[in-house]
């Protein structure tokens, strides 16, 4: 690493830095979730309280020790996105080890992974019954979770492919302000929408008859699309019709570009019209939702609970949010097929939703109409499309090499889940619902089922496959290749025996 | 009238040659001394060696006694200068020639009206305009509307199975009585013009200028055996600014269009403008290419680089492959005859549409509709003055001389095809078919 010493005496290290943050940040939830706990007169408030204060305390002392570089290479950003990642990771995990939670740390590992991916894929059973402060605090990592979301979104995203598009279209330097280059200004007024639409989605759950408790616990895994819930049956529990319609609201919103939410609200609503990526992701909400109620008619019969639960279920499985109110296991098998489909496709990009994203969905289908008619005209010269706006060369095949990417580690992620004793339909469900983030599957990780059903090693596989969703794939394979020095090994092989034509 | 033209290019010199020819006082500008020669030895033209935005030279070419400056550089920022230059010399009327959209839209006209812009010709989008008429009357190889379209006037070249061959005008005018609704204006046989008399009997070959009611085309077209239908596949050779403009035009009526375009950078632009038009980067003289994208199955193919060479053999190879109509754009007028005994259905010259907006301006206010490509007629708009000895007159009563032919009339808006027994009144506007020399003559019965 490129570690420099300042000129005020500090080591510059974007990973120290931000790592530093994320720490800092995590112990005022624990310390958040140290005060729920003596309020609801727990057991655990100190354990919470000390964890809050030895994370804090460790996170200070990484502030003091380094600050951040004036200017760093994308390579030291990704570092440092994982390794923020993997610190919060570690931290929820202490605290669920501290309190006894799970007997052991692969379970505090896989649920902290879990949250902070914002999946909601969980092993916690029973969670009715939990301490009321580390359900706050399993509920607050989602919440840090989307936060760290929609800081990737106007940093670390745009440098990859069109993870960014939306967001970067709303780059206030449009008008004539100046521009942080690392997005920072775009940050705060993402950060601010995140916040207010947090208050409104507690606000409507109190409004629909919640508790405070829950109202503020489902509110942090709503607007994160985290899934996590205070109740073993999730939504099934609260068994009212208003509180899922907030759900839903608040599901669809989270699930859209935080950017172009942010520009409607400065009275430009016409960009959230005209965007090719919300048509699409209206497309695929509404289309799943259509199909499914339709069909769930012709078995079922009229009924309009059953409309709005279906709807719910499909709002909140394509926004990768998780909550479960339904069987949808005894849907018809090509119903679940095109559920599956809806969660990997997932949200916008600029939103706190994972899975393949609609934009990349448009531009891939566009290139792949290009090549078909590339192979009628061979000298032909056509753009990879999202609505009008035609995509650099290099973009559209980054895109290209994330869909492979995401294939391939779908691909992987049900091959070794499958590999510990899962069935096929668990596996590949449990690896796209993972790669997602949006959590529970069919089979065994159906929505009536937890993640206990998955032996450790496919439970490690499946967390290991959230990060590399949440992080968008590159960030990890990069990080990792670097932690390795595999790449330079790769590159010192190639000088010693350079390329030679294929014979 | 003194006549000054900046840039000696295509337009500028067909302007000066065109003009001097009428017998006006022509001064030509121009920064390009190859160019300026070749100008001074083929013409009586005074020459000055300089820019249009040069005070200097402007004066020099006597901007003082100047009535028309025409700005034809292709530089836009040279032409505005030029023609801001001379107006405030004094100089009575102005034409620039300007390629930016956005100076030639409605955004620019306060900034054309302050500097003094009184005409604005791009010869690009008017041979872009000029295409699509083409395309609209398949077969033909000129197309004018007047009268808000009520008229038009076609150019035809006569061809062998066309069922009205061998038949006098007489002949095929009693077909169609009491109500004519085409007339036969001027017809060109072996390189020379005439306007027709009853008794011209129609050979194959002939290429022919027909004025004719909007609503007659398709009969007429069927009397001339170009029974085709419209384009619907539509190749375009050269994707440069004309080549964008008719591809984007035939995009709008549903035609599927293949642009070959050479420059990969251009081609990728192009992609991005158009909608679902092919884009392919190539030669468009690549046989195997033209071949491959089916230039044989195509409406019509349409050449438009700077090459003429490329754009007559592409359209020659194309109409041997079965493609429908080959229309070229040629730069050097000497070869336009030749063409359409090769195989090129249609050629047509970019200057020849913004000639005529500079033509019209001279002949103060007259209407010159087409200025002749094959041959020497013109076809011009004229209006009857109160009080001229036209005015109130029958057609048949006016003793215009042998080479000039009142061919339509269009009276408050709506088009008929000139008789003898038409009775003409003020305000009449006229189609007239005349020879060069009878131009004035004509003019003079009329005002």
């Amino acid at each position: 690493m490129a570690a420099q010493t300042s000129a005020r005496g500090k080591r510059e290290s974007a990973v120290v830095h931000s790592v530093g943050i994320v720490l800092a940040v995590a112990a005022l939830g624990m310390l958040a979730a140290a005060m729920v706990e003596s309020i609801d007169r727990g057991t655990h408030a100190d354990e919470l309280a000390f964890s809050g204060l030895i994370v804090g305390g460790i996170g200070l002392a990484l502030r003091s020790f380094a600050v951040a570089p004036v200017r760093l290479p994308t390579a030291a950003l990704f570092r440092a996105a994982l390794a923020s990642w993997i610190a919060l990771t570690l931290a929820s995990a202490l605290v669920y080890q501290w309190t006894g939670t799970f007997s052991n740390f692969g379970d505090s590992l896989f649920e902290s992974v879990s949250g902070v991916t914002t999946t909601g894929a969980t092993v916690l059973h029973p969670i009715e019954g939990t301490p009321a402060g580390v359900l706050f605090w399993r509920s607050t990592t989602q919440w840090f979770g989307g936060m760290g979301v929609l800081a990737l979104a106007v940093t670390v995203l745009p440098l990859l492919d069109v993870g960014g598009l939306e967001t970067s279209a709303a780059a206030p330097g449009a008008e004539g302000r100046h521009r942080d280059p690392r997005g920072r200004p775009i940050f705060r007024n993402v950060l601010a929408l995140y916040g207010i639409l947090t208050v409104l989605v507690v606000v409507g759950y109190l409004a629909a008859g919640m508790s405070l408790f829950d109202a503020v616990n489902h509110s942090f895994t709503t607007v994160s699309t985290g899934g996590f819930s205070t109740h073993d049956q999730s939504f099934a529990f609260f068994d009212s019709a208003a509180v899922e319609w907030v759900a839903i609201a608040g599901m669809l919103v989270a699930g859209a570009s935080f950017a172009l939410l942010w520009q409607a609200l400065r009275g430009r609503p016409g960009s959230l019209f005209r965007s090719t990526a919300v048509h699409t992701y209206v497309g695929v909400v509404a289309g799943t939702a259509l199909v499914a109620i339709l069909s769930n008619r012709v078995t079922s019969g009229l009924d309009v609970g059953a409309v709005r639960s279906e709807l719910f279920t499909v709002v909140s499985l394509t926004t990768t949010t998780g909550y479960r109110l339904l069987d949808y296991t005894t849907w018809s098998f090509s119903l679940q097929a095109i559920l599956l489909f809806g969660i990997a496709i997932g949200g916008m990009s600029g939103s706190t939703a994972g899975g393949f994203k609609a934009t990349r969905l448009v531009a891939i289908t566009s290139y792949a109409w290009r090549e078909l008619a590339r192979s009628l005209h061979s000298a032909l010269v056509r753009p990879t499309r999202v609505g009008q706006t035609a995509l650099d060369e290099d973009l559209a095949s980054r895109i290209m090499g994330f869909t492979v990417l995401f294939l391939g580690v779908i691909l992987a992620g049900t091959i070794g889940i499958a590999a510990f004793d899962a069935d096929v339909v668990t596996a590949l469900s449990a690896a796209t619902t993972s790669i997602a983030n949006a959590g529970p599957g069919l089979g065994a990780v159906g929505p009536t089922e937890t993640y206990r059903n998955l032996e450790p090693g496919g439970r490690a596989i499946a967390a290991f496959v959230m990060l590399l969703g949440r992080l968008e794939i590159f960030p990890v394979l990069l990080g990792l290749a670097g932690a390795t020095g595999w790449q330079r090994a790769r590159a010192d092989r190639r000088r010693e025996h350079p390329a030679r034509e294929l014979p | 009238m003194h006549i000054v033209v900046v840039g000696a290019g295509e337009v500028g010199s067909f302007l000066a040659e065109r003009l001097s020819r009428e017998g006006h006082d022509i001064a030509v500008i121009e920064r390009d001394r190859a160019k300026l020669s070749a100008i001074a030895s083929r013409l009586d033209v005074l020459t000055v060696e300089g820019t249009g935005a040069s005070p200097m030279a402007l004066a020099e070419a006597g901007i003082d006694k100047c009535s028309l400056m025409v700005a034809v550089t292709n530089v836009d920022e040279t032409n505005l200068l030029a023609c801001s230059l001379a107006k405030h010399a004094g100089v009575k009327s102005t034409v620039a020639r300007i390629e930016s959209g956005e100076l030639r839209g409605a955004a620019g006209k306060k900034l054309r009206s302050e500097l003094g812009i009184d005409v604005v010709i791009d010869p690009d989008a008017e041979t872009a305009d000029e295409i699509l008429e083409l395309l609209e009357f398949p077969g033909t190889s000129e197309v004018v509307r007047m009268a808000g379209g009520d008229l038009v006037i076609i150019g035809v070249r006569i061809p062998e199975h066309a069922p009205m061959v061998g038949k006098t005008l007489q002949r095929i005018a009693a077909d169609y009585e009491p109500n004519w609704e085409f007339l036969f204006g001027a017809i060109v046989r072996d390189d020379r013009t005439i306007i027709p008399r009853g008794d011209h009997r129609i050979e194959p070959g002939e290429f022919v200028r027909i004025v004719c009611k909007e609503r007659a085309r398709r009969e007429i077209l069927g009397q001339l055996g170009l029974s085709r239908s419209l384009p619907r596949r539509v190749m375009v050779l050269g994707g440069g600014r004309v080549g964008e403009a008719v591809a984007a035009q035939l995009e709008r009526r549903r035609v599927r269009v293949t642009i070959i375009e050479r420059d990969g950078e251009r081609a990728r632009e192009l992609a991005e403008q158009l909608g679902h038009s092919i884009v392919l980067k190539g030669e468009i003289t690549d046989a195997d290419l033209l071949f491959e994208e089916g230039a044989g199955r195509a409406d019509a193919v349409i050449a438009l680089t700077g090459e003429d060479d490329a754009n007559v053999l592409a359209c020659l190879y194309s109409k041997s492959l079965g493609a429908g109509e080959t229309i070229a754009v040629v730069h050097r007028l000497e070869l336009l005859p030749l063409l359409p005994h090769v195989g090129v259905d249609v050629a047509l010259s970019p200057r020849t549409a913004s000639a005529n907006a500079v033509l019209r301006l001279v002949r103060g206010g007259v209407e010159s509709i087409a200025t002749a490509l094959e041959g020497e007629a013109e076809v011009v708009e004229l209006e009857v003055a109160p009080g001229s000895p036209a005015d109130g007159a029958l057609v048949a009563e006016l003793q215009l001389p042998k080479d000039v032919l009142v061919g339509g009339v269009v009276r408050d808006g709506k088009g008929q095809i000139a008789r003898g027994r038409t009775q003409l009144r003020a305000r009449d506007h006229l189609v007239v078919f005349a020879l060069p020399h009878a131009i004035e003559h004509a003019k003079s019965a009329f005002s």
